[in-house]
């Protein structure tokens, strides 16, 4: 599903480069379930964004579902990450003006859905994750593991093929991160959805089927 | 920690560069607009203010059915005088409309302002001149003329006291010889106004005969019942004068007096236009409203950057400074930015005052900037720091320091209610000046291109002052003009349009009489000024009865009087009977503001006015050397009056009536200008600000799949709906105020629903400009630079 081929990503500091990502070669598969780990400052994040087309390497070769995706214009990667992938963040970044449920429908709306047909998925997805008494709530009534709740119900609402999360649950405690990591696993073997994580617990990314480490902008293992 | 206090004043103005710019600059904008229309409405209100009298002047007017007068008989002051006793001093002034030159051995000079007085008057309006007491009555005349005119006329010696020096009016041959007695010292403004004033100790007697009317001013004891004066004045007029032989053929014999203060004259006078007054207000109102606009700009500005020092309000209140210190610091700034923008204002004006001057078309440097004008804008500037600083000061020194150190403050959501409000009055002005000058332009074009029932283009009027009653007498005139190839039609008139109206008189047809307009002109009067003929003819010279009885009226008389088919029929006025030959489309010569009244033209001059006006239509292009021409013949061309070719082209004078309109359209586009860039300047600021603050929002969604053009609109939906509810109120009040407007007119352009939709598209469109820049660059910005929490 996923291919990157000699990927670089580097910044221009008072005239010499600085890599943050140094010649990443790597394959997804679909349904695989990646935790990506390494300290502090090894790109991960970067590597996160890169796969989710929010950022562009400035070397390499990007293969998503056999498209090459580099120097795709604007329209076509909204439209590429619109149907096929779902973000998770660590700060949940949801929209504080907006309710649960009106989060949820959000990235649905962009998608040109009817009405009737968001309220369905909407409505199933509520029910999924049993936050119906929630629903008209505002983001800043919730604890953190229920609006990061909302905020993977929010990702999976397009029904996307890739989940990327990026620290998922930086900023829950264990039993809340645990809920979630169970969740991914679920979500992963029984709905088939391929999923990288990026975290810095080594127990959360046993979850996963495959770990990548990286250091200092290289893959180590 | 006084200057610590200023350190971070200082540091948050260069970190916030351009929202402090844009706040000084659109105060010092505001405050610009202010001096500019105080200058002009310290002098127009200053006017005769200086006199000590000021309070007890009045004008003694006459007024009938709704028409008003200043003009009235010369026997009514010296009634007044004599039964009044609470009426301490009575002057009579008349004025010689004409310009003329006043001819000294040494040199001469037109004079175009040349009035008669009683020297009552001099006391009343403190004229004073150099070396000679004006209170003399012992004198038998006493005749002044201002130090220029002095200069003008006596070059060799121009100094300002002198033995009575002999002049001649009009020329050496004229026989009207006067002896000049001295120069006045310079008054300040006044409504008596004068190049050369001639005063006598009884300048009219009560002479029942004297035809020609004059101003009669009063002035009285201090604390007098004027509404009771009023009343007495009414009955002397009723009793006394209205009877005389020359005032009741006039329209007002069955008139009233009234009387209009000192304080009202120049401007709303009631036997003018109160253009002026309008004027004066709407500029007060005006400057007030675009301060206004600055100082709310100035206060949103502070308030959306709040955020960025709550930090500071936090720690300064865990280290015990109270709310009122804050309080006070918050304000100490904004009082600071004003004083810069005053000052900087102060500069702009300084700077472009020539440009300015030559725009709107007015004397600043009369009123220089002085100390007067200084107070003002001080305490405008006080009042805008106070108005506009005091809701964040109390705001931003209320907050809870807790709440701040725990981080992740926000304001915002608070006060964005207050914002948005201060943002849909801006857009309300902006929009109201929008359409207020859209309309207000269209009414001037229509005035000036519009249809005036005669063609003022290319037709200029030559001075004269021979009396030309007799067309005879014109005859020879008309026939040596004519002979000129550049000349299509010669004509004389009583009257020229935009020059001194034409006179009022009764006339009556079957049984009814009614008041009517009279000019007296000569042959080809019709076909030179371009009006047409609706039925019968013009006149002609094959008709010989065309001179002394045949008239030609407008479709107003034909209507007033309901005739039918009015050729051939006879109306009677001025002791004469006149024969209609022909009637004419009504024409505007007095302007778009007075509705045109039923008027007679007749060659005859019964009514007793002076045909001297000499109108002559030139064909197009050939304006100069026909000019030339004439000016070089002229003095063979009259004989009598021929030293001095002067002439005017009357579409200038005409337009010359609507010189006020103009100066408030220059005005209102001006501060219409301003508005709407200090409005911009508001919104741009607060798109930047929402942008600023919903940037994550935006990351958010993009992240979500949302387009370029589906942010840009999410981003500025509470602008449009802001524009929308200042869109609901603004169109009605602009409706109003211009309906208001337009109500001058007695001929106006119909108001029309696609002027406001004008008006709103054009102020969508700048709104549209104004924050696009700022939420384009929002709506593209990359998602991850604000998704980064680490």
């Amino acid at each position: 599903m996923i291919q990157l081929n000699n990927i670089f990503k580097w910044y221009n500091v008072g005239g010499s480069r600085s890599f943050v990502l140094k010649d990443i070669n790597l394959h997804i598969a679909e349904g695989e379930f990646v935790s990506i780990m390494g300290p502090s400052g090894s790109g991960k994040s970067t590597l996160l964004h890169i796969l989710g087309l929010l950022d562009e390497p400035d070397e390499g070769e990007y293969l998503f579902m056999d498209e090459n995706v580099l120097g795709l214009k604007e329209k076509q990667r909204s439209a590429l990450y619109k149907q096929h992938i779902g973000f998770v963040f660590q700060a949940y970044h949801l929209i504080d003006e907006l309710t649960v449920y009106e989060n949820i429908e959000t990235p649905l709306i962009y998608k040109n859905l009817k009405s009737g047909e968001r309220k369905a998925i909407v409505g199933d997805l509520i029910d999924r994750f049993g936050i119906v008494g929630k629903k008209d709530l505002f983001p800043t009534q919730l604890s953190g593991g229920q609006q990061q709740l909302v905020g993977i119900a929010r990702a999976l609402a397009t029904t996307p093929k890739l989940l990327l999360a990026d620290e998922p649950t930086g900023n829950l405690n264990s039993k809340q991160g645990e809920d979630i990591m169970n969740l991914f696993k679920q979500l992963n073997e029984e709905d088939g959805v391929t999923i990288v994580q990026v975290t810095h617990s080594e127990k959360n990314a046993e979850y996963g089927n495959r770990i990548i480490e990286l250091l200092d902008g290289q893959v180590v293992k | 920690m006084n200057l610590n206090n200023l350190k971070i004043a200082w540091r948050n103005v260069l970190r916030t560069k351009l929202f402090t710019a844009f706040n000084i600059l659109g105060l010092a904008l505001g405050f610009a607009g202010f001096i500019l229309a105080y200058l002009y409405i310290n002098r127009e209100t200053s006017y005769d203010r200086w006199n000590p009298n000021y309070d007890n002047i009045y004008l003694v007017g006459l007024s009938y059915q709704g028409q008003y007068t200043d003009l009235t008989p010369p026997a009514l002051a010296t009634a007044i005088k004599a039964k009044l006793p609470e009426v301490v001093e009575v002057g009579r002034v008349s004025y010689f409309p004409y310009e003329l030159p006043f001819i000294s051995d040494d040199g001469e000079t037109f004079v175009r302002d040349w009035k008669a007085a009683d020297l009552s008057i001099a006391k009343m309006f403190g004229v004073e001149a150099y070396g000679i007491s004006v209170t003399d009555t012992s004198l038998p005349e006493l005749n002044l003329i201002t130090p220029e005119i002095a200069k003008a006329l006596f070059p060799n010696d121009a100094v300002q006291v002198f033995e009575p020096r002999l002049i001649a009016l009009q020329n050496e041959q004229s026989g009207m010889y006067y002896h000049i007695h001295g120069a006045t010292r310079p008054r300040r403004l006044s409504n008596l106004t004068y190049d050369a004033i001639f005063f006598k100790p009884d300048l009219a007697g009560d002479k029942e005969g004297d035809p020609l009317p004059y101003q009669t001013y009063i002035q009285v004891k201090p604390g007098t019942d004027i509404a009771l004066l009023d009343k007495k004045i009414k009955q002397v007029y009723k009793q006394e004068i209205s009877q005389h032989h020359h005032v009741v053929t006039s329209a007002f014999a069955k008139g009233d007096t009234y009387l209009d203060p000192l304080k009202d004259l120049h401007l709303r006078p009631q036997h003018g236009s109160n253009t002026g007054y309008i004027t004066v207000w709407a500029l007060a109102i005006l400057s007030g409203v675009i301060l206004l606009l600055a100082g709310i700009n100035f206060a949103n500005l502070m308030i959306a950057q709040a955020n960025k020092r709550a930090k500071e309000i936090g720690l300064k209140k865990v280290f015990g400074v109270s709310r009122v210190g804050l309080a006070l610091q918050f304000m100490g700034e904004v009082v600071f930015q004003c004083v810069l923008a005053a000052g900087l204002s102060w500069l702009f004006v300084l700077l472009c005052g020539n440009a300015l001057q030559k725009w709107l078309n007015y004397d600043l440097a009369f009123s220089a900037l002085g100390g007067h004008i200084a107070w003002q804008l001080l305490l405008a500037a006080a009042v805008t720091a106070l108005v506009s600083g005091i809701y964040p000061s109390v705001v931003l020194s209320g907050y809870h320091p807790v709440n701040i150190l725990k981080g992740n403050f926000q304001t915002s959501h608070r006060t964005a209610w207050f914002r948005h409000t201060l943002l849909t009055f801006q857009f309300i002005i902006a929009m109201v000046f929008i359409s207020g000058m859209l309309i207000l332009n269209r009414q001037l074009n229509y005035i000036r291109d519009g249809d005036k029932g005669f063609d003022p283009a290319q037709v200029v009027y030559i001075k004269n002052a021979m009396l030309l009653n007799n067309p005879a007498d014109f005859k020879p005139f008309r026939d040596r003009i004519q002979s000129y190839p550049g000349i299509e039609y010669v004509t004389a008139a009583t009257s020229v349009p935009g020059g001194i109206g034409p006179a009022e008189k009764e006339f009556e047809y079957v049984n009814e009489a009614r008041k009517a307009d009279h000019i007296a002109v000569d042959f080809d009067y019709v076909q030179t000024m371009g009006m047409e003929v609706l039925q019968g003819r013009s006149f002609t010279e094959t008709f010989a009865a065309d001179s002394a009885k045949g008239a030609i009226i407008n479709e107003t008389f034909a209507k007033t009087f309901g005739m039918q088919n009015p050729i051939g029929q006879t109306i009677r006025g001025c002791e004469t009977d006149f024969q209609i030959v022909g009637v004419v489309k009504d024409s505007k010569m007095e302007g778009f503001e007075r509705l045109v009244r039923p008027t007679v033209y007749s060659i005859n001059n019964a009514c007793g006015q002076f045909k001297t006006e000499i109108l002559v239509k030139i064909k197009p292009g050939t304006a100069r050397q026909t000019l030339v021409a004439l000016e070089k013949d002229w003095k063979s061309i009259n004989r009598l009056d021929g030293e001095h070719f002067r002439y005017e082209f009357v579409d200038r004078k005409y337009a010359a009536l609507h010189a006020q309109q103009e100066q408030l359209e220059s005005a209102f586009s001006a501060f219409t200008i301003l508005s709407i860039s200090i409005a911009m300047m508001g919104l741009f600021s607060m798109s930047a600000y929402s942008v600023s603050i919903r940037q994550k929002e935006m990351s958010i969604r993009k992240v979500l799949g949302a387009s370029v053009s589906q942010l840009f609109l999410q981003l500025n939906k509470p602008f449009l709906r802001i524009f929308l509810l200042a869109n609901l109120i603004a169109l009605p009040l602009a409706y109003l105020l211009i309906d208001r407007w337009l109500a001058i007119f007695a001929y106006r352009i119909a108001v029309q629903w696609w002027m406001f939709a004008l008006a709103g598209c054009s102020a969508l469109l700048i709104a549209f400009f104004t924050v696009a820049y700022q939420s384009v660059r929002a709506a593209r910005a990359n998602p991850v630079e604000s998704l980064r929490d680490e």
